[in-house]
């Protein structure tokens, strides 16, 4: 990332124009604020980093004295490894399915809750109730007995008299089945648009109906322009979790059937601690961070145009 | 601005704290030799860590209680937990100098942690603390000591044996005590299809209870050899896989896309609904099937009657080690041997290690009737025929990830026997040269 | 209107199924014998066991939930209570003020959250050893006093940035000096989202796992997430409606405080009058 994508979501750019009159006296008031954050990344943070990126070019196994390989792991991920390229590929693909879907039900299920109304609380709970239950021991075997062929969805296929489908076996078909998961489990991207929602000024809405708007034009005209602020942080966020996705693939069907669930964070555990190969799977991390940090990049970059913010940053 | 000393003076504690962060493990001052005697009298505090269920857990804590008033100068910590993060955990522990002084090993962490790695006793150099003469030198030999080092005692004996539904068995008219090989599982399992297309005579295969046995009997070689080359020729495994197919093909085994889902067998609910008949399984797993599927029996893993050898696996149930690093290892010592030598523990432990290896002991529990019988006859049937000890190439995670994938596509039929084969031993062959 | 909120109450009625299911589901498997739980997907058990939640509270040995439930308290509190002040402090720095180096640090943040834990674990683990933090909840306390997770402060740059500008100069007029433009402006306005950030580390910190297994050693100090693992083994047998009796009581308490917390974005104070 650059200073300027950063800025654009961090703020003003120290030199934007017209608003010099707003230099507060001296930045250290700013350190002062920031300060805990800074002392943690440098005491905390920086170390760990620095350690992994250093492994990444050892044969560090955890157990014996590590050797400086060069680039040994990186040579091997990107001309000897099937498996690298095969997780890849899944990965982009759940990345690219599971991030807008979720984000879209979310706040299409934020909408919708954001009435008043007896009783609302109850359904905004229920509607939380899998990302407190995400944790859960038993969520593996919970799902299983949904997507299973005797399993609860195919039994509600019945009713309609369609055929039951072969959710978690066939090779085809298992990585959607497994998307669900994270996208059923929606709630914390849900309860962030409804915060959001409730920054939406109501006179705003009031203008809207005055002229006479429909409901759906009131949603992009007023609505979704103050929610990108929002929207832009669940993005970025959910994109960023689920090219780390590992839960739902490992507790469901272990990365099979045939390696077609096989997420990049499963393999990183795998070379990690299954095969005792941290400094390769140091470097694979690494090939990650930066395509996480190039898409991160590219959405920022883009966000320019839509991202809206009433501090009137960069773009007003 | 003035941060250049700023810069300085954090730059120097960092430096500092990333040296210590990659200087992990490996030896140090500290390792290999034990302070000498004069424990006697002085408070000697002892971390012990397992992984198990409840009755294992409850078994060990009142362990402890009758070794600790018995010995009151030792104070046993217990660190106890599931099996799930156990094992990073520990590798993190190792890593950072601060494992456990006793801890059980999983037959597959042994290559790395305790040869490798180095990071665990040879317990010979303790036999004065320890009642070696209880076990069955010959099963030490050959289960416990790796690159000449007794790696830890072995808590229990364990072996794959078939495991049966009697049930099933009666349905489909097969006798109990039928010898199995890899022919009668083709023709009965045929039939049993036949009779009943919802019925299945096996579950599914993987490469630790098919491949690597089914190979290993007709090569009568490592799959693995020591000297980093592939144990079999081509034809071998490729014979493997038509048979494999074969058996998919005829109804003799679940289709893999239903069975695909439960890597463990005990979980299949075809398996609990008794839709399937048997499986090839660890005795270790008994207690747990039989929780679904009470009405179980066991039989001899199938061996074929021309088998170079048996192949039949045996391990010893997660051996005791000793951490390089405890502070005081002939305590650790002294109370590992009372844990799994003595009577008095084996009544308190019964099988929650699967059967004692001390063959006293076991004779006594299984007089008293403390050990599921069904767990008793297992063990015994598979150390009736072991084949050999399967060496440390052969249970590398890594290449045994690769045939296992390979496997797996040859069910779903998606490669021709031979081709997988060829592919395998190519595969294998490449990870190989990387291997240190 | 109201045509619109009965259409909502019936579109969100019957998809609810589909949410409550999982809760329903262990609840009644916590009834259910051990051989019935995963052979059967009805949800009413056919031979009731009732002791369930009596023998799973006792736990294993030496330490039973009462233990854990108040090891997890100790932990959670402190840590979301840290975490709200934390990351508002340093959001509020990145949000509205203008510094050297803001860019750059602000990227370094976000990167932060970009790198698989699985190999941070290990150097981590090995610093907070050299600190003495093992087998306490410092490693959980510290970073959340630091501000350590980006999430929050970037969650909350995001919501900060979302309030005119133009209130805080009112506020300067009135006297204020940053700190009090902080709290008496846009800690009102940014409740939905403190609120946010709170539920959101109660429920992870409540249910986090991994990290309290590898940092901590006693089972006296095990929280109830590591309590309900403890009797999960891969091969032994387990009591399994045991085990869904525990987790039932387990998340109740994280129902409870959403429950109670989403009423900040049904009565969130209202910005109205607030724009210029």
């Amino acid at each position: 990332m650059t200073h300027q994508s950063a800025q654009a979501a961090g703020g003003q750019t120290p030199g934007s124009e017209g608003k010099r009159r707003k230099r507060k006296p001296g930045s250290l008031v700013a350190y002062l604020y920031i300060s805990p954050w800074l002392i943690g990344f440098i005491v905390l943070t920086l170390v760990p980093f620095v350690a992994s990126f250093i492994y990444s070019f050892t044969d560090y196994n955890m157990v014996r004295k590590q050797t400086f390989v060069g680039l040994a792991n990186y040579i091997e991920i990107f001309t000897k490894d099937p498996v690298f390229v095969q997780s890849l590929r899944v990965t982009l693909l759940y990345v690219v399915i599971a991030v807008p879907l979720k984000l879209i039900v979310a706040l299409l299920v934020a909408m919708l809750l954001n009435v008043k109304m007896r009783g609302i609380s109850i359904y905004r709970t229920i509607y939380y109730l899998p990302s407190i239950l995400g944790g859960s021991v038993a969520v593996s075997v919970l799902w299983r007995f949904m997507f299973m062929r005797e399993g609860l969805v195919n039994e509600m296929l019945s009713y309609f008299s369609l055929p039951p489908v072969n959710w978690l076996g066939d090779p085809n078909l298992a990585l959607f089945t497994i998307t669900l998961l994270p996208v059923w489990e929606f709630g914390s991207s849900m309860v962030l648009f409804l915060a959001g929602l409730k920054q939406v000024p109501a006179e705003l809405y009031e203008a809207s109906k005055v002229d006479g708007a429909s409901r759906v034009r009131t949603f992009f005209s007023v609505t979704l322009p103050l929610l990108t602020p929002i929207v832009l942080f669940n993005l970025i966020m959910q994109m960023i979790n689920a090219f780390q996705q590992f839960t739902a693939a490992f507790v469901i069907t272990d990365g099979g059937p045939m390696k077609s669930t096989y997420l990049y964070g499963m393999m990183l555990y795998d070379n990690a601690f299954q095969f005792f190969k941290m400094g390769y799977a140091s470097a694979q991390s690494w090939i990650l961070f930066l395509i996480i940090l190039v898409f991160t990049f590219v959405l920022f970059k883009t966000s320019n145009r839509w991202a809206h913010y009433e501090d009137g940053g960069d773009g007003k | 601005m003035k941060n250049r000393n700023w810069r300085k003076a954090v730059a120097l504690p960092l430096v500092a704290m990333l040296a210590t962060a990659l200087t992990a493990c490996g030896s140090d001052e500290s390792g290999g030799k034990a302070p000498e005697g004069k424990t006697d009298g002085e408070k000697v505090t002892l971390r012990f860590s397992w992984w198990g269920s409840e009755v294992r857990h409850k078994a060990l804590l009142e362990a402890i209680d009758i070794y600790t008033e018995a010995n009151p100068n030792v104070v046993i910590e217990p660190e106890y937990g599931g099996f799930e993060g156990y094992y990073q955990k520990l590798v993190t522990q190792f890593a950072g100098g601060t494992a456990p002084d006793l801890t059980p090993l999983s037959v597959d962490w042994i290559d790395e942690i305790a040869v490798k790695g180095d990071l665990v006793l040879d317990l010979n150099t303790l036999k004065d603390y320890l009642n070696l003469d209880a076990f069955d030198k010959e099963f030490l030999d050959s289960y416990a000591v790796y690159d000449g080092k007794l790696v830890g005692l072995p808590m229990g004996a364990n072996g794959m044996i078939t495991l049966y539904n009697k049930e099933f068995f009666d349905r489909f008219d097969i006798a109990h005590d039928t010898v199995w090989d890899w022919e009668t599982i083709h023709t009965i399992g045929k039939q049993v299809h036949e009779k009943d297309a919802n019925a299945y005579l096996l579950g599914m295969f993987d490469y630790r209870i098919f491949l690597q046995p089914f190979v290993n009997q007709l090569t009568g070689n490592q799959w693995i050899q020591n000297d980093k080359t592939v144990g079999f020729a081509e034809e071998d495994v490729t014979k493997a896989f038509s048979y494999y197919q074969q058996l998919i093909a005829d109804g003799v085994i679940q289709p893999v896309a239903e069975s695909s889902l439960y890597p463990d067998m005990a979980d299949n609910l075809q398996w609990q609904n008794g839709n399937i008949g048997m499986m090839f399984t660890l005795a270790s797993t008994i207690a747990k099937v039989k929780t679904y599927t009470p009405g179980v029996d066991v039989a001899m893993f199938p061996v074929p009657s021309d088998a170079k050898t048996s192949a039949v696996l045996v391990n010893p149930s997660n051996p005791l080690a000793i951490n390089k690093k405890s502070k005081h290892p002939e305590e650790a010592a002294k109370f590992a041997s009372w844990l799994l030598t003595s009577e008095e523990a084996s009544l308190v432990l019964k099988d929650v290690f699967s059967v004692p290896v001390v063959k006293a002991n076991a004779d006594k529990l299984v007089e008293e009737g403390l050990i599921d019988p069904t767990v008793a006859k297992a063990v015994d049937l598979a150390l009736s025929n072991p084949g050999e000890p399967v060496n440390g190439l052969s249970s590398n995670q890594e290449l045994n990830q690769i045939a296992q994938d390979i496997l797996e596509r040859v069910a779903f039929g998606k490669v021709a026997p031979d081709a997988a084969a060829s592919e395998l031993t190519e595969r294998l062959k490449d990870k190989l040269a990387l291997i240190k | 209107m109201r045509r619109r909120k009965l259409w909502t109450v019936i579109v969100l009625s019957v998809f609810s199924i589909l949410f409550l299911y999982p809760l329903l589901w262990l609840i009644s498997s916590s009834f259910k014998p051990n051989a019935d739980i995963f052979s059967s997907i009805s949800l009413w058990p056919r031979e009731f066991v009732w002791d369930a939640y009596a023998r799973g509270w006792q736990g294993v040995g030496r330490t039973n939930f009462s233990t854990f439930f108040g090891n997890t308290l100790l932990l959670v509190i402190p840590v979301v209570v840290l975490t709200a002040a934390s990351s508002l402090l340093v959001a509020y720095g990145f949000a509205r003020f203008k510094f050297r180096g803001k860019g750059l640090l602000f990227t370094l943040m976000i990167s932060t959250l970009m790198l698989p834990d699985a190999v941070i674990m290990i150097p981590r683990y090995l610093l907070f050893k050299e600190f003495n933090w093992l087998n306490t909840y410092l490693p959980f306390y510290v970073p959340a006093l630091l501000a350590v997770n980006a999430f929050f402060v970037f969650l909350l740059v995001q919501f900060l940035r979302g309030i005119p500008r133009d209130l805080d100069e009112a506020a300067v007029i009135d006297g204020c000096n940053s700190f009090g433009i902080l709290v008496r402006v846009l800690i009102p306005l940014a409740a939905p989202a403190l609120v946010s950030v709170c539920i959101f580390q109660f429920i992870w910190t409540w249910n986090e796992f991994f990290t309290a297994l590898i940092y901590i050693n006693s089972v006296s100090k095990y929280t109830v997430a590591l309590g309900l693992r403890m009797v999960l083994d891969n091969e032994g047998a387990v009591n399994w409606n045991q085990v869904m009796a525990m987790s039932v009581v387990t998340i109740l308490p994280c129902i409870a405080v959403f429950f109670m917390a989403q009423k900040y974005f049904v009565e969130g104070i209202a910005t109205t009058g607030l724009k210029g």
